[in-house]
C-alpha cells in the first residue's frame, strides 16, 4: 500500500481528499493510554453514525489500550455491518499491529 | 530471582521424568490400543502425540539422544497422521503399536541407564520413515533420515531453544503504565518471535473499558539466551499477568517440575491458551503427584491412630454410660471418624489396574508373534481400583497367566481353522470387585486343558495315587502343583514346570486365590481373588491358651463345635471331622504353636473350617472366638522376624499383640512338626509385642 498518496486533513471532521472518503476522522499522533476513553468516544459516535474511517498517518506512538478500542469497534461495526476502514497507517501504526499479532486483522480493514 | 525449579535436584527431576514417562507410555498404549481397535476418534490421535512429544520432551531436557531421536520419527509421523498426510491403516497403526513398545524399551534402558544396539528397532524406525516419505509434504516436517535433526541438530549448531511463553495480562495491568508492545520488542531482541494474539476476552464495543487489559499473547521464541532473560523482560509485570514460560522441547518437565513460581500461577491460562499439542499441562488442581513413601507413611500413622481409637473404645465400655456421657459420646464419634480417615487414606493409595492392565497387550504382541499366532486381547473392567500395594505384585502373576494362555491355550492358525474356529484367538482380561475382593480373570477360547493328559502326567509323577479318581475339578487344579506342565516341548515361554505353582504362589502371598475352569476345546478360565489392599484385614480374634490370633475372615467358611462322634483319627494323619459327608483334617493351633493350658479337645472348643490353598478345607482347632474385627496388619519381618505360619500381626484393642494367621500354611505346620515354630507363641508373641513397641 502506497501510504504516500494520502493527504490528512488538520480537521478531523473535514473531508480528506485523495481517495479517503468524507468523514474520515484523523487519529492523533500519541495514542497511548491517556488517549483510550477519547479514541473509543470519538469513533463511537462514529459508529452510531453509519461509518467510521479513521486515518491513521499522523500515529507515531499507538498503544495496546488503543489497539483494544479500534479492534472492538471494527468487530462491532462489521456486526452491525457499518463500514469500518482505516486509511493512511503510518510506519509506526502498522509495526505496532505486527508487533502485537494483530497483522491478520487489520488486513481486512486497512486499506 | 532463584527458581523453585532451579533449586529442585537434578535427581528428583530425573526420577519424576520416568514416573511420568511410565504413565504417559501407559497412555499411549491404551489410546494406540483403541486406535487399533478401530474405536479411535481425533482427541484419541492427540493423546498418542501428546505423550509421545512430553516423552521426547523430558529426553531432551536429560541428554537421552537416543530416545529423542527415536521419539521424534515417532512424533512426526503421529503429526502426518494428525493431518491426515498419512493414514492410519492397519499396518501404520501395527507399526505404531510396536513403535511404542520400542519406545518403552528405550524409556527402561535410558532409566537403568544400560545401552542399547545400535541398531535396535531399526527396523521400526525405518518402517516409520517410509510411512513419511510415502506422506505429500510429511518429508521435511519428519527429517525423517536423521530424527534428531530439526530440534538437536539446529540447537547444536546454533546454540538456540525454542521457548513457549504465554503472556496473560490480569485486567488492571495497562492502568500501572505497563505496555505489553514495549515487552515484546525487549522479546524480539532476544531472538526470532512469533506472536499469536489472543482476543476471545475481548468485549463487546460499549461495554469495552479502554484502560482495561483484554488481549493475551503466546509467543515462540527461538533464542540463544538463557530462560532466566525471558523472565526478565516480564519482570516488572509479573505481579500483573498470568505468565507462563516453557522451553517447546521440555514441556513435560515444566509442567510437572514447575520450574518457575510464575508457572504454576500461570497454570489457567495455559488452559484457556493451549493449543493441542501443548496441552501437555495437566489440568490445574485435578492431581498433585505425592511421593509414595509419604502415603504410606500417613497409611501407617493412620493405623497406629486406628490401633490407639480401639484401646479407647475397648477402655469407654468400661465406663458406666450415666457418669460419662460425653466421654462415651466421644469414643464413638473418634471410632467414626478413624473408620472414615482410613478408608479415604485408603483410597488415595489406591490405583486403578490399568496401570497393569495396559502393559499385557504388548506382552500378547510379542509372545503372539514369537509363537505364530494370532492372538487379540480384550480388556474390561480396568478402572477397577486396588491398593498399590497389591498392584505392585500384580504383574507377574498376571503375565504368566497370559503367557501360559498363549502358549498352551491358543492354537495355531491353522488348528483353530481346522477346529471350527476363527483364525485369531482372544484372550479376555477382566477385573471386578466382589465382595470386598477384586477378582481378575484370564479367560481364553483356546484348546483348553486336556484333562487325560493331565491326570496321566500327574500319576505318572506320582502326583495322584493309583485308584483314585479326582473329580475334574480337582483334575484342573493338579496344573497349579510344583513343578507340573503338559507342554509336549519345553518352550522359552512356559512349560519349564516353573509356571502356574508360582503364580499360585506370588497369589498366595498376596492373601489371593486362584483358580481355574476349563472346557477341552473351548477354553479356559483363571480366576484370581485379591484382597483390596494388604493393609488392613476382616479377622476373627479367636484365644487358644493365653494367646490371641487373627484368622482372616476371608478364609472362614464356617465355625462349630463337634461332637464327640465327629472326630475319628487316622493312623498317621491325625484327627479328621466328618461334616456332612465329607472328612476334614483337623489342625490343633495349641499344639501347632506349643500353647500351654488350652483346650485339647476340639468337642470343649471350637473348630473353625477354613479354606487352604493347598489342602482345600480343614478344620482349625481354637478354644474360642472372641468376636470379628478389622485390624491393621503389621509386617512381622519388619519389626521382628518371619514366623511360619504367620502371616502378620496387630495390636489389639487392650493393647495385645495378637498374630495373624497364615491359613494356608496352617496344614502344612501341622503335619511336619520340624517347621514349627521354635519358640511358644507366648514367647513370640511378647517378643514380638516388645520390638513392635519399640520401633512405634
Amino acid at each position: 500500500m502506497d501510504t504516500g498518496a494520502w493527504s490528512v486533513s488538520d480537521n478531523e471532521n473535514a473531508v480528506v481528499t485523495g481517495e479517503l472518503v468524507a468523514g474520515g476522522y484523523r487519529l492523533p499522533s500519541q495514542l497511548d493510554l491517556t488517549s483510550a476513553r477519547k479514541l473509543k468516544d470519538d469513533i463511537g459516535s462514529r459508529l452510531a453514525a453509519g461509518a467510521v474511517v479513521v486515518d491513521a498517518g499522523a500515529v507515531d506512538r499507538l498503544s495496546t489500550p488503543c489497539v483494544q478500542v479500534l479492534v472492538a469497534a471494527a468487530l462491532a461495526a462489521a456486526s452491525a455491518n457499518v463500514p469500518f476502514r482505516i486509511a493512511n497507517a503510518s510506519e509506526v501504526f502498522r509495526a505496532a499491529v505486527v508487533e502485537l499479532g494483530l497483522e491478520t486483522q487489520f488486513r481486512n480493514w486497512m486499506v | 530471582m532463584m527458581s523453585e525449579g532451579e533449586a529442585y535436584p537434578l535427581e528428583q527431576f530425573r526420577k519424576t521424568y520416568f514416573e511420568e514417562c511410565a504413565e504417559l507410555l501407559d497412555v499411549l498404549q491404551a489410546n494406540l490400543e483403541l486406535l487399533a481397535a478401530g474405536a479411535g476418534s481425533e482427541e484419541t490421535l492427540h493423546a498418542i502425540f501428546r505423550a509421545v512429544h512430553s516423552i521426547k520432551g523430558g529426553a531432551g531436557a536429560f541428554g537421552f539422544s537416543s530416545l529423542v531421536a527415536f521419539s521424534h520419527v515417532f512424533e512426526s509421523l503421529l503429526d502426518a497422521l494428525r493431518e491426515q498426510k498419512v493414514d492410519a491403516t492397519p499396518d501404520v497403526t501395527q507399526l505404531l503399536l510396536r513403535a511404542s513398545d520400542a519406545l518403552a524399551d528405550i524409556v527402561n534402558a535410558a532409566r537403568s541407564e544400560r545401552a542399547l544396539p545400535i541398531d535396535f528397532a531399526s527396523d521400526i524406525l525405518t518402517g516409520m520413515e517410509e510411512a513419511l516419505a510415502g506422506a505429500s509434504g510429511a518429508t521435511a516436517a519428519a527429517s525423517a533420515t536423521s530424527g534428531i535433526e530439526p530440534v538437536a541438530a539446529h540447537a547444536a549448531v546454533k546454540g538456540e531453544r525454542s521457548y513457549r511463553v504465554v503472556f496473560t495480562p490480569h485486567t488492571e495491568m495497562l492502568q500501572k503504565a505497563n505496555e505489553p508492545l514495549l515487552l515484546v520488542r525487549q522479546l524480539r531482541k532476544l531472538g526470532g518471535l512469533t506472536v499469536d494474539v489472543d482476543m476471545s476476552r475481548l468485549p463487546a464495543f460499549e461495554v469495552l473499558e479502554p484502560e482495561a487489559a483484554y488481549l493475551s499473547w503466546t509467543f515462540v521464541l527461538e533464542t540463544g539466551a538463557p530462560q532466566s532473560a525471558i523472565h526478565e523482560v516480564f519482570e516488572f509485570v509479573e505481579d500483573d499477568c498470568d505468565l507462563l514460560i516453557e522451553p517447546l522441547q521440555q514441556a513435560a518437565e515444566a509442567v510437572s517440575a514447575a520450574p518457575t513460581a510464575n508457572a504454576t500461577e500461570a497454570a489457567p491460562a495455559v488452559a484457556a491458551a493451549a493449543e493441542p499439542s501443548a496441552t501437555v499441562a495437566p489440568t490445574p488442581s485435578q492431581s498433585i503427584r505425592v511421593d509414595v513413601d509419604k502415603v504410606d507413611r500417613l497409611v501407617n500413622l493412620v493405623g497406629e491412630l486406628v490401633i490407639t481409637q480401639a484401646m479407647l473404645t475397648e477402655q469407654g465400655s468400661l465406663l458406666p454410660v450415666d457418669q460419662y456421657p460425653a466421654m462415651i459420646q466421644g469414643i464413638e464419634a473418634l471410632a467414626q471418624s478413624a473408620r472414615e480417615l482410613q478408608e479415604s487414606v485408603m483410597a488415595i493409595r489406591a490405583q486403578p489396574v490399568k496401570s497393569v492392565f495396559a502393559r499385557m497387550p504388548r506382552v500378547v504382541r510379542d509372545l503372539a508373534a514369537t509363537l505364530g499366532k494370532e492372538v487379540k486381547i480384550v480388556t474390561s473392567g480396568e478402572m477397577t481400583e486396588i491398593d498399590k500395594t497389591v498392584i505392585e505384585q500384580l504383574n507377574d502373576p498376571l503375565t504368566h497367566m497370559i503367557r501360559n494362555a498363549l502358549d498352551h491355550g491358543i492354537e495355531s492358525p491353522d488348528d483353530r481353522v481346522a477346529a471350527g474356529k476363527p483364525r485369531q484367538g482372544t484372550i479376555h482380561l477382566s477385573a471386578a470387585q466382589r465382595s470386598g475382593r477384586i477378582v481378575i480373570e484370564v479367560s481364553d477360547d483356546g484348546r483348553g486343558l486336556n484333562r487325560e493328559k493331565v491326570l496321566a502326567k500327574a500319576r505318572d509323577r506320582g502326583l495322584v495315587a493309583p485308584g483314585v479318581n479326582p473329580s475334574e475339578e480337582e483334575i484342573d487344579n493338579l496344573i497349579f502343583l510344583p513343578a507340573f506342565s503338559t507342554a509336549d516341548v519345553v518352550s522359552n515361554i512356559s512349560g519349564r514346570g516353573v509356571g502356574m505353582d508360582v503364580v499360585k504362589r506370588n497369589v498366595q502371598a498376596l492373601g489371593g486365590r486362584i483358580s481355574v475352569q476349563s472346557r477341552f476345546g473351548a477354553g479356559s478360565r483363571f480366576t484370581m481373588s485379591l484382597p483390596l489392599t494388604l493393609a488392613v484385614v476382616d479377622g476373627m480374634v479367636v484365644s487358644v491358651g493365653k494367646e490371641t490370633f487373627i484368622v482372616p475372615l476371608t478364609a472362614i467358611i464356617e465355625s462349630l463345635r463337634p461332637q464327640p462322634a465327629d472326630i475319628n483319627p487316622v493312623v498317621g494323619r491325625g484327627d479328621v471331622l466328618a461334616l456332612r459327608g465329607e472328612y476334614l483334617p483337623l489342625t490343633y493351633l495349641h499344639s501347632s504353636f506349643a500353647i500351654e493350658s488350652a483346650v485339647t479337645d476340639p468337642c470343649q472348643g471350637i473348630v473353625i473350617i477354613v479354606q487352604t490353598e493347598g489342602a482345600g478345607r480343614i478344620g482349625v482347632v481354637v478354644d474360642e472366638l472372641l468376636g470379628q474385627q478389622q485390624v491393621v496388619v503389621k509386617s512381622l519381618e519388619a519389626n521382628y522376624d518371619a514366623v511360619d505360619g504367620i502371616s502378620g500381626a496387630t495390636i489389639l484393642g487392650n493393647g495385645r499383640v495378637a498374630l495373624i494367621l497364615d491359613v494356608a500354611r496352617l496344614r502344612e505346620i501341622g503335619d511336619k512338626p520340624g517347621m514349627r515354630m521354635t519358640k511358644p507363641a507366648r514367647e513370640t508373641t511378647s517378643e514380638v509385642r516388645e520390638d513392635m513397641n519399640h520401633a512405634a
